[in-house]
């Protein structure tokens, strides 16, 4: 039998570097027009990672309020703007509550702020957060200049979030996860064995880190240990293979 | 040490990659200073090895990103907004064919993205060691 006709990148450098210039040059321009939005791209497709997740889950999932125009998703991909005028996914799932069934429902959404939980005046804005639909309102001078109303999440209403990086991840990012963390779901940070149980429903994912970069030995060593110590989820190599 | 790919590329894609390609190309410098087992294979192949980095790191940061979202838009019944952009079905399609299309060029190399997937530099020429002495075999 004929062995297949491999070529080898070593052996025939000079040919795949011709290859990919070839590559590069019919479709430099195309890809240029993508660059700015790489970042765009990861985010949605973490975001729709997360979708995949409670899909996975059981959880039967929605698209909410498509633009009326053409019926497109509109991603929210900046705090700027009111939640109503963005997409989102709307996830349901009946599990058997106290011995009744019982409908949760929960929404998936992007860049909405979130009130701390320590102190009600401060906000963050983590990339993706669950939620169970409440919103608030304040209309404050000190917050866009009162210019509009400032839309947020209470912090009872949080249920999880995310938060995606394209970037290699560094120590000091990861662990700023963790103050984001503090912030918004404090009784996380408490030990596992007192927050997590595969007993509890429903089922939600752990606030979680994205990282596109795989990172090094030591971004490793800090995953393990964060993901032994509190209930969280660090990805690394979102983007590797295998992820 | 220079960069050998993507001084090619336009000034905006090489922008993207410039940095990270930088990180990794300093420690294969400093893997060359003073790593003795790997020093006379990495510098009799140095060239290619500069080049399958930069690679790796274009197929990671731009080919994948472009991947997941045809790959989840092509899924949906819908178009996607981005910001005042529309991707349309069309669109999503043409990503995923350019994707298509890379990806062929490397299978013809049998570059796989588990070849281009590392976390520093000794972990890259570990694999890339053994991917050639299969090669050779």
């Amino acid at each position: 039998m004929n062995k297949p006709n491999w070529k080898s990148p070593f052996k025939d450098k000079d040919l795949l570097r011709k290859d990919i210039e070839n590559f590069l040059k019919k479709y430099n321009s195309f890809l240029e027009q993508k660059i700015s939005k790489i970042a765009i791209f990861f985010e949605i497709t973490c975001y729709n990672y997360i979708i995949k997740f409670y899909k996975n889950s059981g959880y039967l999932v929605e698209p909410k309020n498509l633009d009326e125009e053409n019926g497109a998703f509109k991603y929210k991909l900046s705090p700027i703007g009111y939640p109503k005028n963005f997409s989102y996914f709307l996830v349901k799932k009946i599990y058997q509550y106290r011995k009744n069934p019982k409908e949760f429902l929960y929404e998936i959404r992007q860049n909405i702020p979130i009130q701390s939980y320590h102190d009600p005046n401060i906000f963050v804005t983590p990339d993706i957060v669950v939620c169970d639909g409440i919103f608030e309102e304040k209309k404050d001078k000190r917050y866009y200049n009162g210019m509009r109303k400032f839309i947020f999440i209470p912090r009872d209403h949080v249920i999880t979030f995310s938060e995606v990086k394209h970037y290699n991840p560094s120590p000091e990012m990861i662990f700023n996860f963790i103050g984001l963390v503090n912030e918004l779901t404090p009784n996380l940070l408490k030990p596992v064995n007192q927050t997590f149980s595969h007993k509890k429903i429903p089922k939600h994912l752990s606030p979680t880190l994205m990282l596109s970069g795989k990172g090094n030995y030591h971004a490793r060593l800090i995953k393990k240990s964060l993901e032994k110590r509190y209930t969280v989820n660090i990805i690394l190599g979102l983007f590797s293979w295998p992820s | 040490m220079i960069f050998s790919f993507i001084e090619k590329i336009s000034y905006t894609l090489a922008n993207e990659l410039r940095s990270e390609c930088k990180k990794f190309l300093n420690e294969l410098q400093f893997i060359i200073e003073t790593n003795k087992d790997l020093d006379k294979w990495v510098n009799e192949n140095k060239e290619v090895i500069i080049f399958l980095l930069e690679l790796s790191v274009f197929y990671r940061k731009i080919i994948v990103p472009l991947k997941g979202t045809a790959e989840f838009g092509l899924e949906l019944p819908y178009s996607l907004i981005v910001g005042s952009d529309v991707l349309t079905k069309e669109e999503l399609k043409n990503m995923e064919n350019i994707v298509a299309i890379f990806e062929e060029i490397l299978s013809r190399y049998r570059i796989t993205p588990c070849l281009l997937d590392f976390g520093d530099i000794e972990e890259f020429l570990y694999k890339l060691k053994n991917f050639e002495k299969e090669y050779n075999e």
